[in-house]
């Protein structure tokens, strides 16, 4: 019974193959967590790094809050089920089971108990006497989780446990872990690649690729949210089907045209979470379609909510309660790549190659990705509003609403552009706007308002409980340094620090001692380091860390402008640049040689100030291998 | 019916007329039985039984020829007449006599001893320092291991006698009153035990690392993983390492004469250091035939272990051959 917190874990082998990439999470106790992905994904590596069998290269890896980075396999409290089972070949079972009891020097009474028990819940209390030679293969399975079990571990680690088994037992063995996970209610983390083991066990599923992490959710929201198309493609039988294609906004009207000739149009409140710059008609995308959301259309189907197009027949597959047909949209070509789409209709359809059929696909279920970065473009969780601005002196307005423009923004002249809003820079509550709340939807602990604003649909997001119902009238505001004007090269302000750097030993002599001391040396300033960073940094790299690269990373509320030097931590500089937006301000400061820092401050300050640091807010980067070691 | 007809030789007809004329068919189906056939390939069976007669019997040929020494070296050891050299491959008089002088008049039993003691300890020493170190090789991985390998590899293939007089010198050095001993024997044939590791170790690379890895977890150390879970699933491997290691100072004449080389006292001798000395000149008239008696005794325990080991022996050298 543990909790598990991975962060920023990578593995990274000695020729600078990067086996896992700043794998992030966090695991509640009593979860069944699997890892699922194509074989080479990390997957695998990720929970022997868990296990202690392979040694983490950078990261943090805590079970119940402690480190256990440097902690010895048993010290950990865990225990693993591996694919080939493992057994110790020359044992009897009983042995196999009592092996790890006997190393820990449990009495004897007490380890005939424990085996017998485990024994008893996995039924193997018949073959205790026999070698594991003479046990099939399902059995060797059971002893093998008889052998995690005895041990009564926190975390129990389950490596394709079942890819040994054939099909049958396959299936009757997943019903049987996911049974043990009920009983036992501790934390299971378990790797596949197979989905459909994923979608039957999992409370939470990760999915990864090529070493990262793609996207971690329940099986449902896997499903019915997949975050890009590998998710989209991995997950689901039969596999998704893909159009490429375009999607243009014409006043109320969506209409998407895909490659194959074929489009479905419709009204944009059900295409109103995609993100506005994908729909000018250029940005090419991939839209996508479960087969269980297409339909064969018998003529009742609503106009409104799927979409009717014809589709050529190529091949149907009858699999008693269900048939799948494989068709074409381009009922020219029935043999063509693009257009091509698979249907699941529940029991028979008699169709025939060639047969032209009518299918329908529903408008609310689709997905839609970026094809450049193959991310979905359809957010559960929307990100950005896109609204069509004018500044005039110093004002914003849109939809009949008008903002001051804070003095950042004020050198600004009047024109048109469009403006994005980020839906959590959205301010509710006070400020100079007016919206009716249409809906509240609350999402992963964050709470989604779509509201009216003048004739237009927009969408906050806040973390916490919901503050509005639906129906409410609320002032919103906006946090203008985080807002974009595409026409007038007003962007984001970027409140990151990135700076190159090194870590530094430098010899001192104290009280007649020498002693070391470390800095990092970032813009050619030293600031003391602190034991966190320090240890973390020799844990990753060794000596070798004063030759490497380093790039520091910290946000502008990790430094504040301070009156004198404290102990070593500030940096000198001097202020360049007042950046005011009204309730927060920023200030530009220059550490000498170009080097510009950007930092929150209060009040007034200019000249040469000093700046301190709060070490505990930065990041420190390996530029050579491109890894978050802090 | 037309004479055109184009038929193959299993009387199947081509042309696009029927054929019904039975008696016809039934004569080109005899024409086709008669067409001679191609020559076939012999057939597997007789292929196989051609093989292994002419392999069997060069192997009996070269067996006769291996095994007549042998032989020969056991019946001398019942020969009744004296001398080195006999007209007879068969001894005219048989006898025990040559065994019973090696109780009686020789030294051969202390050497004998002395064999079998320094044989016993270094084979022990060789045998858990080389699976020892296989094991390191094979499972532990650090930066000199490679290397490491590299350079024991090519150690091993220099003949052990080309450091002799090194090993000389270095023995006068580590025991300087009592260099020409037993113990200097057993350190010279243990020192090198870990350059034997290369085959134990391919053995210990196919026993899976998920055992290991099991283990771990389990809470063994890497001493109980060796002791408990891979040693016991080692058996080949160690029976090879023992007998290996076992044969090696049995056998050995060149250190013992180099090493024992001017001792007076011929007690501390080892068997082939002493039996060597029956075959010089002035000795081989007197002795041949209580030489040949002590080779067979010295012969038999090995024999006997190998033959009831071999099964062992064979696993050993092939398992740790696969990844070698």
């Amino acid at each position: 019974m543990a909790s598990l917190s991975l962060k920023h874990i990578y593995k990274v082998y000695d020729g600078g193959v990067k086996a896992v990439n700043d794998f992030c999470m966090e695991i509640e106790d009593k979860e069944f967590i699997v890892f699922v992905g194509p074989s080479g994904c990390g997957k695998s590596t990720t929970l022997r790094m868990i296990a202690g069998l392979e040694d983490i290269t950078a990261g943090e890896l805590r079970i119940d809050d402690v480190i256990v980075n440097d902690y010895e396999p048993k010290d950990r409290n865990i225990a693993m089920v591996f694919q080939n089972y493992a057994l110790y070949p020359h044992m009897s079972v009983y042995d196999n089971l009592a092996f790890s009891l006997k190393t820990s020097k449990i009495p004897a009474e007490e380890i005939h108990e424990k085996v017998v028990e485990a024994a008893r819940i996995l039924g193997i209390t018949e073959y205790l006497d026999r070698k594991p030679k003479a046990l099939s293969g399902g059995q060797r399975q059971r002893v093998a989780l008889g052998r995690a079990i005895v041990r009564n571990p926190k975390v129990f680690l389950l490596d394709e446990p079942l890819s040994n088994l054939d099909a049958k037992l396959r299936a009757a063995m997943r019903a049987e872990i996911s049974r043990l996970h009920e009983k036992l209610q501790t934390t299971f983390i378990y790797v596949t690649h197979d989905q459909v083991e994923a979608m039957t066990m999992g409370t939470r599923i990760v999915v990864m690729k090529a070493g990262y992490v793609q996207q971690i959710d329940t099986p449902q929201n896997l499903y019915k949210y997949p975050g890009n198309i590998f998710v989209a493609g991995f997950i689901g039988t039969p596999q998704m089907n893909f159009f490429d294609g375009t999607i243009t906004k014409q006043g109320n009207n969506v209409k998407f045209d895909f490659e194959c000739g074929s489009s479905i149009s419709m009204d944009y409140s059900l295409a109103n979470k995609i993100l506005v710059k994908f729909m000018d008609g250029k940005h090419p995308v991939v839209v996508g379609v479960r087969p269980d959301d297409v339909k064969v259309d018998d003529g009742s189907l609503n106009e409104n909510e799927w979409a009717k197009m014809k589709a050529v027949v190529s091949v149907v597959e009858a699999l008693g309660g269900e048939t799948l047909i494989y068709a074409n949209l381009n009922t020219d070509d029935i043999d063509a790549a693009e257009g091509s789409i698979t249907i699941k209709v529940p029991g028979d359809y008699p169709a025939n190659r060639g047969e032209i059929i009518d299918i329908a696909i529903n408008k609310n279920k689709l997905h839609v990705f970026d094809k450049e970065s193959e991310k979905s473009i359809k957010l559960r969780v929307p990100e950005v509003n896109a609204v069509d601005a004018v500044v005039d002196g110093a004002k914003l307005s849109f939809a009949s609403q008008s903002f001051e423009l804070p003095k950042a923004l004020s050198h600004i002249k009047g024109a048109k552009s469009e403006l994005i809003i980020p839906t959590d820079a959205l301010l509710l509550g006070d400020g100079q706007g007016k919206a009716k709340v249409e809906a509240v939807e609350s999402i992963e602990g964050k709470q989604v308002y779509q509201l009216k604003v003048g004739e237009l649909t927009m969408f906050a997001v806040e973390k916490g409980e919901a503050r509005f119902s639906a129906g409410a009238e609320v002032a919103f505001g906006l946090d203008f340094s985080r807002v974009e004007l595409t026409a007038l090269d007003v962007k984001p302000l970027d409140t990151v620090n990135t700076l190159d750097g090194e870590f530094v030993k430098v010899k001192e002599v104290e009280n007649g001692k020498k002693v070391y001391s470390f800095y990092m040396e970032i813009a050619g300033q030293r600031i003391a380091s602190s034991k966190r960073i320090s240890e973390k940094l020799f844990a990753c790299k060794g000596t070798k860390i004063f030759k490497t690269p380093l790039e520091y990373v910290f946000g502008a509320d990790a430094v504040a402008v301070s009156d004198s030097e404290i102990n070593g931590i500030c940096f000198r500089g001097t202020v360049s640049e007042i950046l005011d937006y009204g309730e927060k301000k920023y200030a530009r400061v220059d550490l000498g040689g170009g080097k510009l820092i950007i930092v929150k401050c209060e009040g007034e300050i200019s000249g040469d100030v000093w700046v301190a640091l709060n070490r505990d807010g930065v990041t420190v980067k390996d530029k050579n291998l491109d890894i978050i070691i802090v | 019916m037309s004479k055109e007809k184009t038929i193959d030789i299993n009387g199947v007809a081509t042309s696009a007329q029927p054929l019904t004329d039975w008696a016809e068919i039934d004569r080109l189906e005899k024409e086709a039985v008669k067409v001679p056939k191609r020559k076939k390939h012999r057939s597997m069976r007789i292929n196989r039984i051609i093989g292994n007669s002419v392999g069997q019997t060069v192997l009996t040929v070269l067996g006769i020829i291996w095994i007549i020494p042998l032989i020969y070296l056991v019946i001398q050891s019942f020969r009744g007449e004296p001398g080195a050299w006999s007209p007879t491959f068969f001894p005219q008089e048989w006898t025990l006599d040559n065994y019973k002088r090696l109780f009686n008049e020789t030294q051969f039993f202390r050497w004998y001893g002395n064999t079998l003691l320094v044989s016993v300890i270094s084979c022990t020493i060789v045998t858990v320092f080389a699976l020892s170190v296989s094991y390191a090789f094979s499972r532990i991985k650090f930066k000199a291991r490679k290397p490491m390998m590299n350079v024991m590899l090519i150690l091993g293939m220099f003949p052990g006698f080309m450091s002799m007089s090194a090993v000389y010198f270095l023995l006068k050095i580590l025991l300087p009153d009592n260099y020409q001993s037993l113990l200097s024997l057993i350190i010279v044939y243990s020192a090198g035990a870990a350059l034997n590791y290369y085959i134990a170790k391919g053995f210990f690379d196919t026993v899976p690392k998920s055992l290991d890895e099991a283990a771990r977890i389990d809470g063994a150390s890497r001493a109980r993983i060796f002791w408990k879970i891979i040693l016991p699933l080692s058996k080949p491997i160690i029976i090879y390492t023992i007998l290996i290691s076992f044969i090696a100072p049995w056998c050995d004449y060149i250190f013992v004469s180099f090493i024992m080389s001017g001792v007076p006292d011929t007690g501390m001798y080892t068997v082939s250091l002493g039996m060597y000395k029956w075959l010089e000149r002035e000795m081989i008239q007197q002795y041949f035939t209580t030489f040949c008696a002590a080779a067979v005794i010295v012969a038999t325990p090995i024999t006997l272990l190998f033959m009831w080991l071999q099964k062992y022996y064979i696993q050993g050298v092939t398992g740790g051959a696969v990844k070698g």
